[in-house]
């Protein structure tokens, strides 16, 4: 039980304190802002999970419908 | 060792008569003793994985087929920005980013300001797998009321997992939430044990099998053009080559026992990291230890290399399409791809993505060959004649066959409807991408509750997987800067401008 307590009070303490803290310091905030407004998340497992990507599918199938119009024409 | 009665058959530890002394060889009943097709269709894990995907599948694709713009077959016919959305997705969804108060991740905040809670989505989702995992429970024979009682706090330790993995800086170096709901689970297990009254929602295979054929919808094959040829040859011709490469180097050179380790060191390493860990380990039957090793190494080394990389490329002054490709086909995770690329510029960042997200897509074919592979050579015993097509029938992983069969569906939906592409989309991002999510956050829970911290060091002994993830990712960078230089470069340098204008 003491080691049980003593994990999530270290848990408690990184994500309460720690990662806060970090997270305000100007540089870090600085790329923070920066992915945020690519729409990028380091973190996404899959290419779904990526906001940007959807951006970048919709140009990709906006060319290729383009192109196959003309092809057509 | 502690047995969980909940376990699937393959997952508990089995009786000396059934396996071999050779770890990977498994002895199979006899056809008289098996069961039919019918009844495994309607009470084993595989199957019952399959109906619970399908059943969210379908009753997603028809919330946004019914609620489709009635003039979507003119606005993809103007060429316009065609908008797609799933009714679903207020009422499905997961904690969120923050960054100071761990409270913000249960709010939403939209781009014209107004502020939400993710609460009755998340509770959505509670129900929806609650209710689905009861029903399977009951078709598997085991005690309804038992799961239910225990489902509440698994699903609650799984919220806290994904309530660490949005705190901002967390998310931005990669840190994925499977990490910290292992983190989760093994410090309950490892300091005051897992509840007997938890174990019947500890079901890590059956949250994993059914959260791979949720992705199967997310594999669709027609984005593997996105890239035309050099994308093909940046993200399928290396990648084979780089994982049979390192598994058999590690069989053959480090001579790791396990060949499941091996296998799933390997495709995590070459084709993208956790998913690709997860789909393999599940296909070659891989202990859970072994996945979450693998998974910690990928996530290491992907922290290291999203950094590093973009800086190489940068002193060299290597091309930023070049360097794009470059990190695409290299850097484990998709996420930490994209973080890398946009380093470089947007046209690095689209073919970064691009080529990541088509490695993505080799997930499919690569489960299925490794789990082919497994029950066909692995699996049997070396000395008996080769296994027949009922033998190999009735070893392979069968929700293999659901991942395959939903990817192959949605692939087709994606080519053949007009605004599939809209369609499919507004179902994956409205709500089986969340789904999923959360099928793999449950099964990571559920893995570190079910690991004790003694049983995964014994895999450190010797380096051999370090040494194994080194080397296979050396060859990688290698093969792949060349293919990328081939291809972008040589073969089709006249033509790149076109393709990333």
């Amino acid at each position: 039980m003491v080691a049980f307590a003593g994990s999530v009070v270290a848990v408690a303490i990184m994500w309460l304190v720690v990662l806060p803290g970090l997270s305000k310091r100007p540089a870090m905030r600085e790329r923070l802002d920066w992915l945020d407004e690519r729409g990028i998340d380091p973190s996404a497992m899959y290419y779904t999970e990526l906001p940007v990507m959807e951006e970048i599918l919709v140009r990709q199938r906006q060319r290729d419908r383009k192109s196959n119009d003309v092809s057509t024409q | 060792m502690q047995v969980n009665p909940y376990d699937s058959p393959k997952e508990s530890p089995q009786p000396n008569k059934n396996v071999t002394d050779h770890r990977d060889v498994v002895e199979t009943p006899p056809p008289s003793e098996r069961p039919s097709l019918w009844t495994e269709m309607r009470t084993s894990e595989d199957w019952l994985a399959i109906w619970c995907a399908a059943v969210l599948l379908l009753v997603s694709f028809a919330a946004v087929w019914v609620t489709r713009p009635v003039d979507l077959a003119e606005q993809v016919a103007a060429n316009e920005k065609v908008a797609v959305t799933s009714p679903l997705k207020p009422y499905v969804s997961k904690p969120g980013g923050w960054d100071t108060n761990p409270i913000d991740a249960f709010l939403n905040t939209d781009d014209a300001g107004a502020v939400s809670t993710t609460i009755p989505g998340t509770l959505g989702v509670y129900a929806v797998i609650g209710l689905l995992f009861a029903m399977a429970t009951f078709l598997r024979g085991k005690s309804t009321p038992q799961f239910l009682i225990a489902f509440p706090f698994i699903f609650a330790l799984a919220a806290i997992a994904y309530t660490l993995s949005g705190q901002s800086v967390i998310k931005a170096y990669n840190l994925e939430y499977a990490l910290w709901a292992l983190l989760v689970g093994l410090i309950i297990s490892n300091t005051i044990g897992t509840p007997t009254f938890l174990k019947p929602a500890v079901l890590t295979e059956f949250y994993i099998k059914t959260g791979l054929v949720l992705l199967g919808a997310e594999v669709l094959m027609s984005r593997l053009l996105a890239l035309g040829l050099p994308g093909i040859f940046v993200a399928w011709v290396v990648t084979p080559i780089v994982l049979v490469g390192t598994f058999i180097f590690g069989q053959k050179v480090l001579k790791i026992p396990s060949k499941s380790l091996n296998m799933v060191i390997s495709a995590d390493m070459s084709v993208c990291g956790v998913s690709a860990a997860i789909a393999t380990a599940a296909a070659c039957k891989a202990k859970k230890e072994e996945l979450s090793l693998a998974i910690g190494m990928s996530l290491s080394f992907t922290v290291v290399m999203m950094v590093v990389l973009p800086m190489i490329i940068k002193a060299v002054g290597m091309d930023e399409i070049l360097g794009g490709a470059w990190l695409g086909g290299t850097i484990d995770s998709t996420g930490a791809v994209a973080a890398a690329g946009a380093v470089l510029g947007d046209r690095a960042l689209e073919v970064a993505a691009t080529v990541k997200m088509i490695q993505n897509i080799l997930i499919g074919v690569t489960a299925f060959l490794v789990a082919i592979y497994w029950v066909t050579y692995v699996e049997r015993d070396p000395s008996a004649p080769h296994p027949g097509v009922s033998e190999i029938w009735y070893r392979f992983p069968k929700f293999v066959l659901g991942f395959v069969a939903m990817s192959v569906l949605f692939s087709t939906l994606y080519s053949t409807l007009t605004g599939g592409p809209e369609l499919v989309g507004a179902m994956i991002s409205g709500s089986t991408k969340t789904f999923r999510g959360w099928f793999f956050c449950l099964a990571f829970v559920s893995i570190g509750l079910d690991t004790n911290f003694s049983k995964l060091m014994p895999y450190f002994k010797g380096g051999k997987p370090l040494i194994l993830y080194v080397c296979g990712q050396s060859l990688n960078l290698v093969l792949t800067l060349f293919m990328a230089w081939f291809m972008f470069k040589v073969v089709f340098a006249d033509r790149i401008s076109e393709m990333v204008p």
